[in-house]
């Protein structure tokens, strides 16, 4: 029986087939034998010497077969032969289709691996950090955010009776000074109210029914109407610089956006590894105050560039709504489907000290004071 | 205010006349004057005391200083915005020899290396049982295509 021999070497788990010629030699088959266990007795003549074949093919018997051992008896070398399934049938093997759950050569990095561990030590840590400069445009250091205020006054086109303005802080800060530190601009004839009655009497500040400073350059405005005056209860005031009318809800509206670069796994730099941009192995956090800390869903963040941060802010009310998404290197966030959206206050409240004009308690202390001080002298 | 002077330059015009003045009217212009001068007294004290007491107490009345919000805040506007990152690193991989995650149904003759079924069910025309389910253990266990 023909038997090519080799020394070969292989895994017992793999379908590899020798690749040479090998040796062929004849050999006997042992009378009782199956298909998957037998023996082999070979001649190799008088000397003896340790045979080197581990490897054989039986063309008879179409299998491979492992030489699991070999002993020597009357003279001859008998191969003690297993078959080797995965060689015989690597091409059967080959076309059928099974599920595969792992692999080597081909895989899905997004599926998280568990058969790796984690490991306490060697913890890193990374950073995308925006300025508020870089985000809104101001902030509360540079002095240089803008206010928006609220007065009542006479303007046709405002919603309800309230107009609001927008402003530079220096042009508000003059404003205010203007209009705390005298009372000419009411126009009131001293000869038919005093100064000291005027002030007394009318109360600018009372028109002031919002104030709230906002971490965003005025100069980068572009909605609503450039005016130079603001309209204050029933007098018109001249401003030392330029604001803008925002007479419509649209027009109070604001929308801010920018993007950090996501820092990723620097482990997850091997193809194989991108799952451990995704928890346990990397956490998110996100700080972006009034809005809060957020942990943020890694899945959101897999596979993804930039993490986008868009505000939409209402100038009138301060309130504003956050968007949070995701996007690759070509963009192209989906603000409908954020996977993140929160509410907070950016509009800082200042607070405007106002004298309460009450004309009814004015008139009931001038009574009494007036009766008080005739009384002393009467007394007196 | 007294008019005394200009009563006395009356009187002595009257006389020089040759009118009597009597008596009882000079108690009378006295009287008079003596209820102007007090109405005016009352008067003055009226504008110096009474009204500035008045317009007094009516100021402090209004020193009522109020806000029209509370302080709002600028710390929040100051901070950096920022998205923190920790990971925790894996041990040593050695995907040639337990592979990587698939998970997909696939022809294995695609595959090269290690290569691990799950649920695997082979038939060959030739292979009896024993070697089927020997296979079947192969491919289950994770076996090498190469």
């Amino acid at each position: 029986m023909d038997v090519t021999l080799w020394a070969f070497d292989k895994k017992r788990n793999s379908t590899k087939q020798p690749e040479t010629a090998g040796t062929k030699m004849q050999g006997e088959l042992k009378q009782n034998f199956t298909l998957t266990g037998l023996e082999v007795t070979f001649n190799f003549g008088k000397q003896l010497y340790v045979p080197v074949f581990n490897y054989c093919h039986i063309p008879n018997l179409r299998r491979y077969y492992f030489i699991t051992d070999w002993y020597y008896n009357a003279g001859l070398w008998v191969a003690v032969c297993a078959v080797d399934v995965l060689a015989t049938y690597k091409t059967q093997i080959g076309v059928s289709r099974q599920y595969v759950k792992r692999a080597y050569s081909k895989y899905d990095a997004s599926i998280i691996d568990t058969a790796y561990l984690t490991k306490a030590r060697g913890v890193l840590r990374n950073n995308a950090t925006l300025t508020p400069t870089q985000f809104w445009g101001a902030d509360a250091w540079g002095n240089n955010g803008t206010v928006v205020i609220g007065v009542v006054g006479a303007n046709q086109s405002s919603a309800g009776a309230v107009t609001y303005y927008a402003m530079a802080m220096s042009t508000f800060g003059a404003f205010m000074y203007s209009m705390l530190s005298g009372i000419s601009w009411a126009n009131i004839s001293a000869s038919e109210i005093s100064e000291e009655l005027q002030k007394a009497l009318i109360n600018p500040t009372q028109y002031i029914v919002s104030c709230r400073w906002f971490p965003i350059v005025f100069s980068g405005f572009s909605q609503g109407v450039v005016t130079s005056t603001v309209m204050l209860g029933w007098w018109t005031f001249n401003l030392t610089g330029s604001a803008r009318i925002l007479n419509t809800v649209s027009s109070a509206w604001v929308t801010r956006f920018n993007e950090v670069t996501i820092p990723h796994n620097p482990q997850a730099s091997n193809p194989r590894l991108d799952y451990l941009d995704m928890a346990p192995y990397t956490t998110y956090t996100l700080k972006f105050l009034p809005f809060g800390i957020f942990d943020i869903d890694t899945t959101e963040l897999f596979d993804k560039t930039y993490l986008g941060l868009q505000v939409e802010a209402n100038l009138m009310t301060g309130d504003a709504v956050l968007k949070v998404s995701s996007a690759g290197p070509l963009g192209g966030y989906n603000w409908d489907n954020a996977f993140l959206v929160t509410e907070g206050q950016i509009g800082v409240t200042l607070p405007v000290g106002q004298i309460s004009a009450d004309i009814g308690r004015y008139k009931n202390a001038l009574i009494s004071g007036g009766a008080n001080a005739l009384a002393q002298l009467l007394e007196g | 205010m007294t008019y005394g002077w200009m009563r006395q330059a009356a009187r002595d015009t009257l006389k020089s006349a040759g009118y009597e003045v009597p008596e009882l009217y000079e108690t009378m212009n006295e009287t008079v004057d003596s209820g102007r001068n007090s109405l005016w007294n009352i008067v003055k004290s009226v504008a110096q005391k009474v009204i500035p007491g008045a317009v007094s107490s009516a100021n402090a009345a209004l020193a009522q200083l109020s806000y029209s919000g509370s302080t709002g805040n600028f710390q929040s506007a100051s901070e950096d915005i920022t998205l923190s990152a920790k990971f925790q690193p894996i041990v040593d991989q050695y995907p040639e020899k337990i592979g990587c995650p698939y998970y997909k149904a696939d022809y294995l003759n695609t595959f090269s290396g290690f290569v691990q079924c799950e649920n695997a069910v082979f038939s060959g025309s030739i292979a009896t049982s024993i070697e089927e389910e020997a296979i079947e253990a192969f491919l289950n266990g994770g076996f090498y295509y190469e």
